[in-house]
This record gives C-alpha cells, structure tokens and sequence, in this order.
C-alpha cells in the first residue's frame, strides 16, 4: 500500500503577473523518500518548501524536471495524497466529523460509511467527544489533530505536512508530534514533513533534507539513526540529537554566510 | 480563516478565543447598539428615561412657543391623526402596499445581486471587463433612476420596484464578488488536493466561504430598499406610505408625513432585524465580538 516518491532535477520559475518578472524559487532539486519513510525537509524561509509541496500534490507542474510517485510521473492531483498545513484548514461551518467527512464526499463511499470511518479516525485521535463541535469551539492542538484525522481517514499512500506544528505553543507541540509519530508511523505512510524546526526534524524524521535559500537545492543529506520514531520524545533526550542538531545547524548557517 | 493560534491550556477545550473574525461585521452595525446595550439595569432605566422626555419635550413644547400644528404636530396630534388614517385612508393598506413592495424588491434585488457576484465571481475575465461599469452603476445615484421608470412604465407598481431591485442589487453584488475574490487559496488547493471539480469547489468552499459578505450585503439592502420603495412612491403613484407623504404634504397635514415616516421607518428595522436574525441562524459557526 505505501508508495515512494521521488524528485528529479525539478526546477521552477513563478512569473509575477503584474510585472513580468520572474523568480526561480527551486532549482535542480533532486531527491527522494522511500516507501514508509519520512523524510524532514529544512530550510531558511522563502526557500521553496511549500512549493515542493504544492508540486508534488499536483496543484501545479513544475518549469522542468519530474516527480513521480512509485515511479509515475505526476500531473495532477492524486487520490492517494494527503496534504495538511501550518493551517488547521477546517471548514468553520462544518462541526468536526463533517470537516473529517470532507475528504471522503468525491469516494464511492455511503452517507453511513464515511460516518463510521469519520469517527473510527477521530477516535483515533481522542477526539471522539468533540465530534459534533465546531471548529473555534476547540484549540488550537485539537484543531490540527482534526486536521491530521482528516488526512488520514482518505487512508492515504503519501502524506505532506507543511509545518504542521509552527502555530502551536511549546507544550502542545511536542505532545502534538508525539501523537502525530505514533499515527504516522502505523498508518505506514510515506512522509514529507518540512519544518523550520531543526530540533523537530531531527526527532521525527528517518532522513533529513537540506535546502539552500533561494532557489533552493539540495546542500546537505543525512539519515537519522536513532531508531524508534515512533517517540520524539525519547529521541530528543539522546545525545546523539544534539550532534544532529548541530550539523544542521552549521550546514543552514553557512549558507546564510555565503547568501 | 480560523487562525491556529489558541493553544491548549490544561487539555481543556478554549471556547472563544482565537476565533475567526466576523467577516462581514466590518462595516458598522447600526443597530447593534440597540440589541448589545441590554447590559444593566440602570442602562434600560436611562433608556426609557430618554423616550420619555423626548416624547413630553414633544407634547408640551411646540404648544408652549406657538409653534403651528402644519409645523410641528405634537406626539397626540400624531396619535389621533394615526387613527383618523386606519378609518378615513386606507392606512393599512398604503402600509401592506409599501411593505410587500420592499420585500419583494429586496428579495428580486438581493437573488439578482447575488447571482450576479457569484457568476462574476466565478469568471475573472468578465469581471475585469465588466468592472468599470459595475463601478459606475453603483456610483450612480440609483434613486435618480425613478422618473425614468415612471416614464417608461406608467404610474403602476413596477418603477417603485425597478428602483428597490436597482438599489438593493449593487450593494450585494459587491459584497458577494469581493468574497469571492478573497476566498482562502489554501481551501480551495484543499478541495483541488482530494479531486473536487469547479462545481463542487463552488459549492462546498467558496459558497460557504462568502456567507457572511452575502449577510453583510443583504443587510444594507434591507435598510436600502426601504429608500427605493419611498423615492419611488414618492415621484409617481398613488398608494403606499411614499405617496401619503407627498399626499400629506399637499394637504399641509404634517401629522401624517409624521406618521408616515414613523411606519417606513418600522419597515426598515423589522427586514432588518429578519435579515439579521436569517444570518444568527445561519452563521451560527461564527464568534462575534458582540453577543
Ligand atoms: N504562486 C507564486 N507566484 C509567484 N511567486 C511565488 C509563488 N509561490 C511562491 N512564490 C515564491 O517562491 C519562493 C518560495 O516560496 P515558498 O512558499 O515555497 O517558500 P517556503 O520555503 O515555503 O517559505 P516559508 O519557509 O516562509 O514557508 C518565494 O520567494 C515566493 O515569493
Ligand atoms: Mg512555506
């Protein structure tokens, strides 16, 4: 079921409508996310994170280069992606489950079954009892938690998070990503998680990804090898994180100098 | 939309803050005074306290410096002229006639307003080639439009309601296009991310997404169409509470205009506050700063 994904040599040129300028936000980047893996992607701001994104769920093409999912090249939008952002992007008419159902309403799914799988998923997340609330009735945790229920309830082969967590306080964080490693890591999904957090990235991810700032390419590339994702929270008490941490650390603070 | 900001605070769901912000309450909400001032007791007392001198200052003033009862009627003059208007005019009727005017003007101007933004709305092109001259009409004083209308289409109901559409139209149109325009990117790539098509898109994204401009619009056009209906009245024809004025004034029977003015006024507040009340229910998802 768990799909790989790969980035070939993709470029891309955005052109500004209004003054015909054109900026290249990513260039010749190349790099890959084996089936089951989650793979953090770091970066300074602006570098073109969210632009991967966007091109790897098909909202739009690259300028060149390819992407592909198990070896398809991808040219649109995929049942099989789940994308989550910074922003909860819950529907504010929709009470929970119905913002959870979103997702399922373009499946050959019954009113009853996307019901039933709507709040299988939100049980999941302990957010059973809030199922009928609406989305500024709860937190701002609670609201990504919903937000990952509704990613995951498509059942999907490829998850991308964009800074799921950057809205979030200290506290709620970190038990948010605790929740979000377990889930992710049984789900069995693929994963691209792009973080400004280098800490973050470290205790999540199997791999790391480095960008340079704009346009962004690929500078630095390093498995994590601490082994249990499943607990960030044990990882980040390792002393090995720190030395992570600080590799990263260099790599992005070198790249300013030059910049 | 809703911003990600609240946080978590000992596990327990945060009911009110980080709320998004009510959209289409931008605009001042004349009213709102009236409804959100039910604070204290006190405040309710000085309330009524208020109406109370006005309506004496209004009795026993004008009389004290002889002022003229075809200048200014007193608070009884208008009671008494109110009741010689339900037997000898046909009050009520004039009442209904204006009443069922605005309401369908409204309802005419507010279906046409709407349609018009979404379909505008859902066309970049045809909305920058018709933008100038939508800017123009609604710069346009529509209520200018009336003998216009009483020229082409005789002293009957359809000019006074030409009007009420024409006026009741723009300030929707507006307001339902603007929503469309800012509707979040980030939804609409959400929809686009689990294969929604246009339609579909349309209907659970930016619809929803533009409710509470559409309120918005639709309450103006409920204090506005209470104008259309009045000016149109007023130019031609002869029923309805517009035309008892402009009879009123002939007959320097100022207690009537006094009353006619009151009842328009009635018309207003209660579409109004019905609009108002549509959109409580509707957008019921929303925290308001006022409660
Ligand atoms: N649709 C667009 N049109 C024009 N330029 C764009 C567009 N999208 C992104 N850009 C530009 O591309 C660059 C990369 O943007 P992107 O949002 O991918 O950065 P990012 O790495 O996600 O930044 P951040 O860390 O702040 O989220 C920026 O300079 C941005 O201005
Ligand atoms: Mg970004």
């Amino acid at each position: 079921m768990t799909s790989s994904l790969e980035l070939r040599n993709i470029t891309k040129v955005f052109t500004d409508r209004n003054t015909g300028n054109s900026v290249t936000a990513v260039e010749d980047m190349s790099f890959s996310v084996g089936a089951g893996e989650l793979v953090a992607v770091v970066g300074p701001s602006g570098c073109g994170k969210s632009t991967i994104l966007n091109m790897v769920s098909g909202l739009y093409g690259t300028s060149s280069g390819q992407v592909l999912i198990n070896g398809d090249e991808v040219t649109g939008t995929r049942p099989e992606v789940g994308f989550m952002l910074q922003k909860d992007l819950l529907l504010p008419w929709r009470n929970i489950v119905k913002n959870v159902e979103f997702g399922l309403e373009e499946r050959k799914f019954s009113r009853a079954e996307r019901r039933e799988r709507a709040m299988q998923e939100l049980e999941r997340m302990k957010l059973a009892e809030f199922a009928e609330h609406y989305p500024h009735q709860l937190s701002g945790g609670m609201r990504q938690r919903a937000a990952l229920a509704r990613t995951l309830v498509i059942e999907p082969d490829i998850i991308l998070l964009d800074e799921p967590f950057s809205a979030l306080d200290a506290q709620t964080k970190l038990v948010l990503q605790r929740h979000f490693a377990r889930t992710i890591a049984e789900a069995g999904v693929t994963c691209v998680l792009i973080t400004h957090d280098l800490n973050e990235a470290v205790i999540m991810a199997d791999r790391v990804v480095v960008m340079s700032g704009r346009p962004g390419t690929v500078v630095d590339e390093f498995a994590i090898e601490l082994g249990n994702r499943r607990d960030p929270l044990a990882r980040s008490m390792e002393a090995q994180t720190g030395v992570y941490v600080k590799r990263l650390f260099d790599t992005l603070h070198l790249e300013n100098e030059a910049a | 939309m809703a911003d990600t900001s609240a946080s978590l605070k000992n596990g327990a769901p945060e009911i009110s803050s980080g709320a998004p912000v009510h959209k289409g309450s931008k605009m001042a909400n004349p009213f709102k005074k009236l409804t959100a001032g039910s604070g204290s007791r006190t405040e309710i007392l000085a309330m009524i306290g208020v109406g109370l001198v006005f309506l004496s200052i209004w009795e026993f003033l004008p009389p004290l410096l002889d002022v003229p009862r075809y200048i200014i009627p007193t608070f009884s003059n208008c009671l008494e002229e109110f009741g010689r208007m339900m037997q000898r005019e046909n009050l009520m009727g004039h009442f209904m006639s204006t009443l069922i005017s605005a309401l369908v003007g409204f309802a005419l101007g507010g279906l046409l307003g709407a349609a018009s933004g979404y379909l505008l709305g859902l066309s970049s092109l045809w909305e920058r080639v018709l933008s100038p001259y939508i800017l123009a009409l609604q710069i346009a004083p529509k209520v200018a439009f009336a003998p216009l209308f009483i020229m082409w289409f005789g002293y009957n109901a359809i000019p006074k309601l030409l009007v009420t559409v024409l006026i009741v139209f723009f300030p929707i149109l507006v307001n339902v296009l603007q929503s469309m325009k800012t509707v979040d990117r980030d939804l609409v790539n959400l929809a686009r991310v689990y294969s929604m098509n246009r339609l579909t898109i349309f209907r659970k994204i930016e619809v929803p997404s533009s409710l509470p401009n559409l309120f918005a619009g639709l309450r103006i056009g409920a204090t506005l169409a209470v104008i259309g209906v009045t000016v149109g009245e007023l130019v031609g024809g002869n029923t309805g509470l517009g035309f008892l004025i402009s009879y009123g004034e002939g007959q320097a029977n100022t207690a009537m205009v006094f009353n006619a003015i009151f009842l328009l006024t009635v018309i207003g507040i209660a579409l109004y506050f019905a609009v108002a009340a549509v959109e409580k229910r509707v957008l019921h998802y929303l925290v308001r700063e006022d409660h």
